[in-house]
């Protein structure tokens, strides 16, 4: 008895002693990320980058970390996640797992609780020493997501839902937004690596001034990496500017084609070349997310790391939106254009009577491979409701598993994105089990699934001009003609066929084309109207949404990004601005895109995917 | 009498035919180890197309049969026709025959460059047994099914690499050696824009001079960038002659911007009409261009000493630009007022 006695006088002493603590764990900062990957595609909307479980059916292995405790004892543990599959089924959760601490279990599995982004209690657990391994377990391979975890011992502990008030949480516990560092001064900052951006870069950096280029993945490439995998397309070396186009020929990758294994997108290619410039300070795994400004100029870009939170700053005269989604316009109150014009704006003949939100859509692309011996794929319950009518008896989806339209293409990106997984999930899945066919896919696997979805349209910044249809098909050129554009005019629809049967909610489209001859887009069109020092390549330059048809092709976007670089080297020499530059110094762009920035001696054999034109044969 | 008429009439006829019968011109190997004899069809002494005999043997599914066709083409190289051998049909998978809808698509599938499975390789045509889910292949491939015609895959295939492969360059060519008036004139009646580059491309120096105002009427009619394409091909000294520089006075303003700049690049080192001048001096924009460079460099270099006042009195007025060397050119000439004008 007095032993007893003894043991719970110690051990309520032991308790008394534990001062309160909280601790805070990112999932995306742990050091050993297992299988899980890091999704930052909406951190501007949800709050942070996260971890998920990409396993394409199959658990991945586990990610794990060492928590420094500041007192032993017992903590309630609260873990931020969601049900992402709840917002269309009410059966089971796609993405389920669990925390592990010291390798136990905690009895909870997560990712079962809420449809939207929330902390879900997982329980207590008793903390005995100050060093723990804590580990992400995933349990069912279906994109399981973990934000952040918060063991606490403070009484009465409520984890902050508020997205804004958990960001200044977060910022103070971790201390970011105390000193954010100066990521160094430059010439020129261009914000987003895909291939507008890099060549913004190269093309800037080749002609001898200072840029930092960050980009929000681990690599570069966009759309056209390994992330992705859509090809380049559009031509390039045309007229009136035959050498524009020589940098996106060293760059690009030497195969074609759409939802292909990795090695076809180069990667590397892009990287070497980005890394082979002394003048560009290269900034992966970083998003921009915030913009000062001081009048109508930009000052400073904060970006993030989307790995360990830190935040750095970005100085320059100058800056480019390659961003696709002209966030860096967005933010520093740039005009922008979003949905489709109608006819009544611009006079276009394609344009809708009426204006509406019904932008392109975003590409979840996928394929299979074939196995020597039968492979199972999970027979899912929270799937989309699938028949023989709706099964598609194929092992590869194109850029035509195409989602969200009509959709916000920022705001609701997280739920277009996971909407086209979940019909890659359900056809698979019925395919693989239920399809009186299935015998037939016995050995198929599934290979990959982009977890990175491939985005056609979002903002538009607005500049000097608007690029509309007419110019495009009457060949109204302006002197001030840049980059050539020579796709069709391609806008994506829903496919009737896939929207009758699946009404509102088509993951598959359709392209109507109207060939245009090559086009260059005029300088005004690639700088903000309203923001004198931001300038923009990719998707979000100024063009209407008829105009963007064409636009978009990557090749286009590369060379927009070479005149960009150009562009800012007289910016720089003339201390002018980009609207200055078109007033005053415009016959020095002239001479510099005649000349061209590229290697002009490669081959030209990346003759994939080039697209119709009406360019005469010139031979 | 009548006689006599009737064999000179005769005879004159077998001497057309023999004058149009077609005699060889040169050969084609094929890819696959084959050759075909290209031979010339004339018209009394006027080169009229090119013609060859094709026979190809053609697989489909391993069941192997060889094409007999006659195909034309133009004297650029264009494939125009084909006609086949009253005795001897085209047939699909199976031995059976095209049907007439089956010939008039292979016309359509040979005349368009526009086509997906022409790019491919052979070996991407079909599904390959390891992409299939029951490991049955030789089916054509999804992509390129509405291209072709049903069970004719590998004939589509293997003639339009015939009518549009090497053949294509040794045409041109051909014709490239014996072009002159009458065949630039029914190559300008082709009206396509691959026409009107061909000439551009392969005419002499002498035959542009000889064919001035024809090809100003393809730069006139010109669509996309065959205007600038001609300019910057016209030899430079042909810019010196009265009607190119009428042109040019008449029709500036409708050309594009490329095309002036290409235009103001040729005239850099001929001497200018006064009335050309006066017009390139109202084409000074007040928005700084190379064009306005060009013009000013071509305008300091006519040393015309009017032309020149008045161009810097307008471009003090209007506080246009200077590139630096139209500065020290215009410091050489010591004009006056100068020192007021701004560097680019």
């Amino acid at each position: 008895m007095k032993r007893l006695i003894f043991l719970f006088l110690l051990s309520s002493q032991f308790a008394l002693a534990q001062k309160p603590a909280t601790v805070f764990v990112e999932a995306e900062s742990f050091e050993n990320k297992g299988g899980w990957s890091i999704d930052q595609q909406f951190m501007d909307v949800m709050g942070s980058s996260f971890l998920m479980a990409h396993g394409m059916g199959r658990p991945v292995e586990n990610a794990s970390t060492t928590v420094t405790f500041p007192e032993t004892g017992t903590y309630k543990v609260y873990v931020r996640t969601r049900n992402w599959s709840a917002q269309w089924s009410d059966k089971d959760a796609a993405g389920q797992f669990q925390l592990l601490v010291n390798d136990k279990p905690l009895g909870k599995t997560f990712g079962k609780d809420n449809e939207k982004w929330s902390w879900s209690e997982g329980g207590t657990v008793k903390i005995t020493r100050k060093e723990n391994k804590i580990s992400l377990k995933d349990l069912t391979g279906f994109n399981g997501r973990c934000d952040a975890i918060i063991f606490t011992s403070v009484p009465n502990f409520k984890p902050i839902e508020d997205k804004e008030r958990l960001t200044e949480y977060r910022n103070a516990y971790f201390g970011f937004d105390k000193n954010p560092k100066n990521a160094g001064t430059f010439d020129f900052v261009v914000v987003g690596g895909g291939m507008a951006g890099t060549c913004s870069a190269i093309s800037a950096a080749r002609k001898g001034i200072k840029v930092a280029l960050i980009q929000n993945r681990p690599v570069l490439g966009g759309n056209n990496s390994s992330e992705v995998r859509v090809h380049l397309g559009g031509r390039i070396n045309l007229e009136p500017y035959p050498a524009l186009g020589n940098l996106v020929n060293e760059i690009g990758p030497s195969e074609g084609g759409n939802a292909q294994p990795k090695e076809y997108y180069e990667d590397d290619k892009k990287m070497a070349a980005v890394l082979a410039e002394p003048n560009i300070s290269l900034f992966l795994n970083y998003h921009a997310n915030k913009v000062e400004t001081n009048g109508s100029k930009i000052e400073k870009v904060y970006a993030t790391n989307i790995e360990t939170g830190e935040k750095v700053y970005f100085e320059a005269p100058l800056f480019a939106d390659c961003t696709g989604d002209g966030t860096i316009g967005f933010l520093a109150g740039a005009e922008y254009m979003t949905g489709r014009e109608s006819r009544d704006v611009y006079g276009e003949k394609t344009a809708p009577e009426v204006a509406d939100n019904l932008t392109m859509g975003a590409s979840v692309q996928w394929f299979s491979e074939k196995k020597d011996h039968p492979v199972s794929f999970p027979d899912i319950k929270w799937g989309l409701p699938w028949n023989e009518a709706k099964a598609e008896e194929i092992t590869k989806g194109d850029w035509e598993w195409e989602t969200g339209m009509g959709l916000d293409m920022t705001l609701d990106f997280e739920q277009i994105r996971d909407y086209g997984m979940l019909a890659v999930y359900s056809n698979w899945s019925y395919l693989k089990n239920r399809a009186e066919n299935k015998e037939k896919f016995a050995h198929d696997a599934l290979k990959w699934v982009a977890y990175v979805a491939g985005k056609r349209e979002s903002r538009r910044l607005k500049g000097d001009y608007v690029l509309i249809e007419q110019d495009l098909t009457d060949q109204r050129v302006y002197p001030d003609g840049t980059a050539p554009t020579s796709w069709s005019i391609d806008l994506h629809y829903p496919d009737p066929e896939n929207s009758k049967l699946f009404p509102g909610a088509a993951f598959k489209s359709i392209a109507k084309h109207i060939k245009i001859y090559p086009y260059p887009i005029p300088f005004r069109c690639l700088y903000s109207k309203n923001i004198d020092n931001l300038m923009m390549a990719g998707r979000d330059i100024s063009v209407s949404h008829v105009a963007l048809g064409t636009v978009r092709l990557m090749r286009t976007t590369g060379m927009m990004g070479e005149v960009l670089g150009m562009a800012a080297a007289i910016c720089k020499e003339e201390n002018t601005t980009p609207r200055g530059l078109y007033q005053n110094y415009f016959p020095k762009l002239e001479a510099m895109m005649i000349e061209g920035v590229g290697d002009p001696t490669l081959p030209k054999d990346q003759d994939y995917n080039l697209g119709g034109t009406l360019m005469e044969v010139v031979k | 009498m009548k006689l006599i008429v009737s064999f000179l009439m005769g005879l004159a006829g077998l001497l057309t035919y023999l004058g149009n019968r077609p005699g060889p011109a040169f050969e084609i190997e094929t890819k696959n180890g084959g050759s075909f004899e290209v031979e010339e069809v004339r018209w009394g002494d006027k080169l009229a197309k090119y013609s060859a005999n094709i026979m190809a043997p053609v697989c489909e599914e391993g069941i192997c049969y060889n094409v007999n066709v006659v195909f034309n083409w133009n004297l650029i190289g264009e494939f125009i026709d084909y006609q086949v051998q009253p005795y001897d049909p085209l047939t699909k998978l199976d031995h059976k025959p095209f049907t007439l809808a089956d010939y008039a698509k292979l016309q359509g599938i040979l005349t368009n460059h526009d086509l997906i499975f022409t790019g491919l390789p052979a070996d991407e045509l079909v599904v390959k047994a390891e992409e299939t889910v029951d490991g049955y292949s030789g089916a054509t491939i999804e992509a390129i099914k509405d291209e072709v015609i049903d069970g004719a895959l590998f004939t589509c295939y293997t003639l339009w690499h015939i009518a549009n492969g090497a053949v294509v360059d040794s045409i041109r060519q051909h014709t490239q050696r014996q072009l002159d008036k009458p065949m630039i004139a029914k190559i300008i009646g082709y009206n396509t824009a691959s026409a009107n580059y061909y000439l551009i491309d392969h005419m002499s120096e002498t035959q542009f001079a000889q064919n001035l105002p024809e090809i100003i009427g393809l730069i006139q009619a010109g669509k996309g960038y065959f205007p600038k394409n001609a300019i910057e091909k016209i030899p430079e000294k042909l810019f010196g002659r009265q009607e190119m520089q009428d042109f040019l006075i008449q029709n500036y303003d409708s050309l594009s911007y490329y095309t002036q700049v290409a235009a103001l690049s040729k005239l850099q080192n001929v001497p200018l009409q006064k009335d050309l001048t006066s017009m390139l001096l109202t084409q000074i924009s007040d928005r700084n261009s190379i064009q306005n460079q060009k013009i000013i460099a071509l305008i300091i270099r006519n040393n015309d000493e009017e032309a020149i006042k008045k161009m810097v009195d307008h471009l003090i007025e209007k506080k246009i630009k200077l590139s630096a060397a139209n500065y020290q050119l215009l410091q050489k000439h010591k004009v006056a007022g100068v020192e007021a004008l701004e560097k680019i």
